[in-house]
């Protein structure tokens, strides 16, 4: 059974060795010229976003500002794999009528199906799992300029999440092609609900694991000596630049609540309605010039702000990928014993 | 070299074994096959004609109960006796008998297909009240 | 062939639905002993295919009872090494070579005899390298042949082996049938619709029409029991008991009609034909004659006049 295995399958695990290994040298070689850049700029360093770590961090990003779509690849992959490797498994059978040669010879059909789903998912879980060290390599030097390993880019390329998903599109498939026998409609229906639950998983994963809530004091007149930026820089905060920000409110001691993008704006327009500069153009943050710092100081004094901040801490990163990967998993196994039981009762073809 | 080969009308109405046992039986007359030759197995037959080899064992038994053919096991099936018809004195008494009969058939009318009919169909239930 | 009374294919009553008002087969009920050839013969969706594929375990059975080689078809292993089934249409892996397909059935089947599959491709000249999808209809037969054959099974049911080949193509075919059915006292079961082949090679036969077994047992035996019957319709309406008339066709002057029975008839009035198997065939397809079952006295039969 195993070299039945191997024998039907040969020809694609042929064609995708020539395109993983294609994929695996083009992240080879984005990683060593991320690796090279990087260190051309002295970032190995920086780990925080400050000064000028902060310049050395933003060039980065512009340069890989569109990585190359190896990361997209690596992303459809386990749907791949689900349309291409077990949505036609049960059904190219039937639709060649091979299942009447297949299930007539001493191999009962249960052990046919079970060898086939033993081996099939084992080497394309393996193959996720080298494919997801890879990534890692690869991306490191960019983590710091990307907004740290929450972003979907990482998540969903490395550790134990792309695996997980791996085995459940697998699973998806082969249940697909037991169940409905012909092989376009079963690639159909997995890509369709593979994207009707990944995708709503992608959105709700903040909340896999409890969120930290933390309130900071900043006072006004400090904020406004320097350069304002989006909130996510950390500026306003002690975060570290792995962490997920998932809401946060600046309130002051009367209760208003100020845009965190906007906040000089919003602290000029009321307190210093007379003296406030122009609105920044595509919000990109401007310094401002001493005279109107030095205008609105006094009215500003002993202001307090308070920033909300919950967020997803960088050391979070594991325990949701884990939540993520049981409930895959735990998707995935259901689904392979909807196939097995399919396929070992044999409805009538 | 085999002694015979077997052919079945297939969609004849004679039994297939029956139409076995008569070509060994007009093979006998003919003198193509003699006594002391062997018969073809039933494996041999079929596969090398497709013929059902219960087919040809039903033949050989009947041809063994009429006592034609003998089989000795682990060799094989024999001819035991040649099909001898009458002697020629006989057969030409019956001639002359036959010919008188024609001469009456024709007398009443019948012409040759005529004649073939009534002899097949006598022969027909002649046979079979004898067997019966 | 060896005379034991033991019953290699058994079934009682069985049927099969496929959905909910849909019956493939009822009420078959079928005794084929060790080491005969059966001819299963109907038309296209009669049941035939339906009941050779209830007899490998493919279709389960919706209701009554079937027994191959003793057992009850299933998935088990031991089940299946005691059967090669030849489906419709001769299904191969087409990217397989012919002898990836040997090698296939040498790694699913523990009972293989590697040497019976390669002598049976020669003797039927088949290449070992060329692709199971690039071979003709004959070689593809020989190949699904050899492969079912080589398993070394008890019983062998085939579906339409024959179907798809020229008259060259079927006779090499079932010479290769007979040689390895032989060989090892298989039983063999086919299905067809040519009657010419099967006359020559089956000495058991079965007739199934709408689902419906109409007619089983001994070739010899059937064709032995069935006549012909012509005479004056006077004489043709007093028959003894124990003569079942099965159609009746009434002419000016006289009636001809298909019976069955065991006895002699010695009625010099009435004239007795055979009757050969495609006739025999047609009459329990084409009339609606209440089907016989195998042991137990015969129905009253419905008769079927045509000018």
């Amino acid at each position: 059974m195993i070299w039945t295995t191997w024998r039907q399958h040969r020809a694609e695990a042929a064609v995708w060795a020539v395109i993983l290994a294609g994929l695996v040298a083009a992240m080879l070689a984005v990683g060593s010229i991320a690796r090279s850049r990087a260190s051309a700029l002295g970032l190995p360093g920086c780990t925080t976003r400050d000064g000028n770590c902060n310049d050395a961090l933003d060039a980065l990003h512009r340069a890989f500002h569109t990585i190359p779509p190896f990361t997209a690849a690596l992303i459809a992959i386990p749907l791949l794999a689900g349309m291409f490797w077990t949505a036609p498994l049960v059904s190219r059978e039937y639709e060649a009528g091979t299942h009447r040669l297949a299930w007539t010879q001493t191999v009962s059909p249960l052990r046919w199906i079970t060898v086939k789903i033993v081996l099939i998912f084992g080497a394309l879980a393996g193959l996720a799992l080298i494919l997801g060290l890879l990534a890692a390599w690869t991306l490191d030097p960019l983590t710091a300029a990307f907004g740290g390993r929450y972003n979907s880019t990482w998540y969903d390329t490395q550790g134990i999440v792309p695996v997980a998903c791996m085995l459940f599109a697998l699973a998806l498939g082969v249940a697909a092609s037991a169940l409905i026998r012909r092989t376009i409609p079963a690639m159909a229906v997995t890509l369709i609900v593979y994207a009707a639950v990944r995708i709503p998983i992608h959105w709700i994963r903040g909340n896999f694991w409890p969120a930290v809530t933390h309130t900071y004091n900043v006072d006004v007149a400090t904020l406004l000596q320097r350069r304002i930026g989006p909130l996510q820089d950390g500026y306003l905060s002690t975060l570290t630049p792995g962490d997920w920000i998932q809401t946060a409110t600046i309130t002051d001691s009367t209760g208003h609540r100020y845009v965190p993008n906007e906040l000089s704006f919003d602290v000029f327009s009321r307190y210093c309605p007379s003296v406030r500069p122009a609105a920044t153009a595509g919000g990109d943050p401007q310094p401002l010039d001493p005279a109107t710092i030095a205008a609105c100081k006094p009215k500003v004094a002993g202001l307090t702000l308070h920033e909300t901040v919950t967020y997803q801490p960088a050391a979070h990163f594991w325990p949701i990928q884990t939540v993520e990967t049981v409930i895959f998993v735990a998707l995935a196994a259901l689904l392979v014993i909807v196939a097995v039981l399919t396929v070992a009762r044999r409805r009538p073809s | 070299m085999c002694v015979l080969d077997f052919r079945i009308d297939t969609l004849s109405g004679q039994p297939p074994y029956a139409q076995l046992v008569a070509q060994v039986k007009q093979a006998l007359r003919l003198g193509w096959l003699q006594p002391g030759d062997q018969l073809p197995t039933a494996h041999q037959v079929a596969s090398s004609v497709a013929i059902n080899p219960n087919t040809v064992q039903k033949a050989y038994r009947e041809l063994e109960y009429e006592g034609l053919v003998v089989g000795k096991a682990g060799q094989g099936t024999f001819v035991q006796r040649s099909l001898s018809q009458s002697t020629p004195a006989s057969l030409a008494a019956l001639s002359r008998r036959l010919e008188r009969w024609l001469a009456a058939a024709r007398a009443a009318g019948l012409d040759d297909d005529g004649i073939m009919d009534v002899i097949e169909a006598t022969m027909r239930n002649f046979d079979q009240q004898a067997s019966a | 062939m060896s005379a034991a009374t033991e019953i290699a294919i058994e079934t009682v009553r069985a049927g099969h639905r496929y959905g909910h008002q849909l019956w493939g087969l009822r009420e078959c009920t079928l005794s084929l002993p060790t080491g005969s050839i059966t001819a299963v013969v109907g038309a296209n969706g009669a049941g035939k295919t339906t009941l050779l594929n209830m007899l490998v375990g493919l279709l389960p059975a919706s209701e009554g009872q079937l027994r191959v080689v003793g057992e009850q078809p299933s998935s088990k292993p031991t089940f299946l090494a005691r059967i090669g089934f030849l489906a419709q249409d001769c299904p191969l892996y087409k990217e397989f070579s012919v002898a990836d397909m040997l090698h296939f059935g040498r790694a699913m089947n523990p009972n293989w005899d590697d040497d019976l599959a390669h002598a049976r491709l020669a003797s039927a000249n088949v290449p070992l390298n060329r692709r199971a999808g690039r071979l003709s209809g004959g070689q593809r037969a020989q190949v699904a042949l050899a492969l079912a054959v080589a398993k070394q099974p008890q019983v062998l049911l085939l579906d339409e082996p024959l179907a798809a080949l020229d008259p060259l193509a079927r006779r090499e075919f079932l010479k290769n049938l007979l040689d390895s059915a032989v060989a090892s006292n298989m039983t063999v079961m086919l299905s067809s619709h040519l009657l010419g082949d099967l006359a020559r090679v089956c000495d058991h036969l079965v007739v199934i029409s709408d689902g419906e077994v109409r007619l089983a047992g001994d070739l010899d035996q059937l064709l032995g029991e069935h006549h012909w019957l012509s005479g004056a319709p006077e004489q043709t309406s007093r028959l003894p008991s124990g003569v079942e008339v099965l159609a009746e066709y009434r002419h000016e002057r006289h009636t001809r009609l298909l019976i069955r029975t065991s006895q002699r008839l010695l009625n010099p009035a009435l004239t007795t034909e055979p009757v050969d198997l495609e006739e025999l065939v047609l009459a329990y397809l084409e009339h609606s004659v209440v089907p016989r079952e195998q042991a137990g006295p015969p129905r009253v039969t419905r008769e079927a006049s045509r000018l």
